[in-house]
């Protein structure tokens, strides 16, 4: 019996291996080419599905600005107003009037024989009056109610600047006064 | 050194070339898509902001009633003018002064300035929150008139604020008073409703305050009052 020996089974065997590999290869690239091709295709498809919607809230933006724009008038009453508003507002809290009706009544109650010449009154709550005193007994009344004030609220400061005696026995008299905060 | 067998190594020819397309096609296509896709992410979200803020500013503005805005605003500029009007304040100090029972007997005027302020910028003295007009007025009347006119000058069209009270007696025992008074105004705001500004709705506190200005005493009819009295001579009628 004649007995043969194969002395290409390591050659093939290599090529088989290496035919392996390369299908491998193939269908691995052809995995990766179509992955990327759905990538590359998912990636179109998120653009264009932005700017579809881009384009959408445009003409939505365009048609209330339209609608807007009809309403320009009232639009610029209502700014109007709100200006106004917002700075009476402010003036209104931030106003400290004081009281001038309160200043003027506080002085229509004085001692008999007390004269007032002149009155004046900032709106800062300050106070400067002046007048005449027959007697010396009135103008001791007259003071003597300040100082009452002091317990009371209109007045925080008062000053007698001066005081000037008169040849027929009057008294002129120039008092400074500072109102309360809460005046 | 490197030796390579281009027979041997063809089996990988055809990855590699894949590999190169893609890598080519990724720097040439793919990546300034992305580039695109992040700008139109940023413009859609723009855009979402803006139409929101449209879509309120809309609902807002057809929540709005025409005629009562008109009135509400007639009411505000009434009492806060758009400009130092010097006639209207003369006419209203005048009434003013009349129906608190005491004589006008004159006015004075300084540091006038532009009169036409509509547009003009208001200029702001001592952290004032408005821009004033200031009016010297001479009155004669007894201290009670005085009081009157005082109180009534709260409430009236425009606003206006006393600043100094000086009472005089004269011989007559009748005293008489200069009473410095600031007329408030406000010129209009620069820009009237930008579209994509939101609408700022008025809050309860500057309800409170039209509440508070409908209340306030408004003279009408120049006209027909200097016709009545028979005083002639506006000198501001233009």
């Amino acid at each position: 019996m004649k007995n043969e020996i194969n002395f290409l089974s390591g050659q093939r065997a290599d090529s088989e291996k290496k035919a392996k590999i390369s299908r491998i290869a193939k269908i691995a690239s052809f995995i990766v080419l179509i992955t990327y091709f759905l990538i590359v295709g998912a990636v179109f498809s998120y653009w264009a599905f932005l700017n579809n919607q881009i384009e959408k809230t445009s003409s939505q933006i365009t048609l209330k600005k339209d609608k807007i724009e009809d309403l320009k008038e009232i639009e610029s009453l209502q700014v109007l107003l709100k200006q106004r508003l917002s700075s009476l507002n402010k003036f209104f809290r931030n106003d400290k009037r004081p009281n001038f009706v309160s200043f003027l009544s506080y002085f229509e109650d004085i001692p008999q024989g007390v004269k007032i010449k002149n009155f004046m009154a900032v709106n800062t709550g300050e106070l400067t009056v002046s007048g005449e005193s027959s007697n010396v007994v009135a103008l001791g009344e007259f003071l003597d109610k300040f100082k009452e004030d002091g317990t009371n609220s209109l007045f925080s400061n008062v000053t007698l600047s001066t005081l000037d005696r008169q040849e027929n026995g009057s008294y002129m008299f120039v008092i400074f006064l500072e109102a309360k905060d809460n005046v | 050194m490197f030796n390579i067998n281009l027979k041997e190594n063809k089996i990988f020819l055809v990855p590699v070339v894949i590999l190169f397309l893609i890598l080519l096609a990724s720097l040439t296509v793919l990546r300034p898509k992305i580039s695109d896709i992040f700008k139109a992410r940023r413009e859609l979200n723009s855009n979402r902001r803006q139409l929101t803020i449209l879509t309120e500013k809309l609902s807002t503005l057809e929540g709005l009633a025409g005629v009562e805005l008109n009135e509400k605003v007639d009411d505000v500029l009434r009492v806060l003018p758009i400009e130092k009007d010097v006639a209207k304040n003369l006419f209203v100090l005048k009434r003013l002064a009349l129906d608190s029972g005491l004589v006008f007997s004159g006015m004075n005027l300084s540091e006038v300035g532009e009169i036409s302020t509509g547009a003009a910028k208001p200029k702001l003295v001592g952290g004032a929150i408005l821009p004033s007009l200031a009016f010297d007025v001479l009155v004669i009347g007894t201290q009670d008139k005085i009081k009157n006119f005082l109180v009534n000058l709260k409430s009236v069209s425009p606003l206006m604020k006393v600043v100094q009270l000086s009472t005089t007696q004269r011989k007559e025992n009748v005293p008489e008073s200069t009473v410095l008074i600031e007329s408030f105004y406000l010129p209009l705001p620069k820009t009237i409703g930008k579209l994509v500004v939101p609408i700022t709705p008025i809050s309860r506190e500057e309800e409170n305050v039209l509440v508070k200005i409908s209340e306030f005493k408004i003279f009408k009819d120049e006209e027909e009052f200097y016709f009545a009295t028979g005083i002639k001579g506006n000198p501001f009628s233009f």
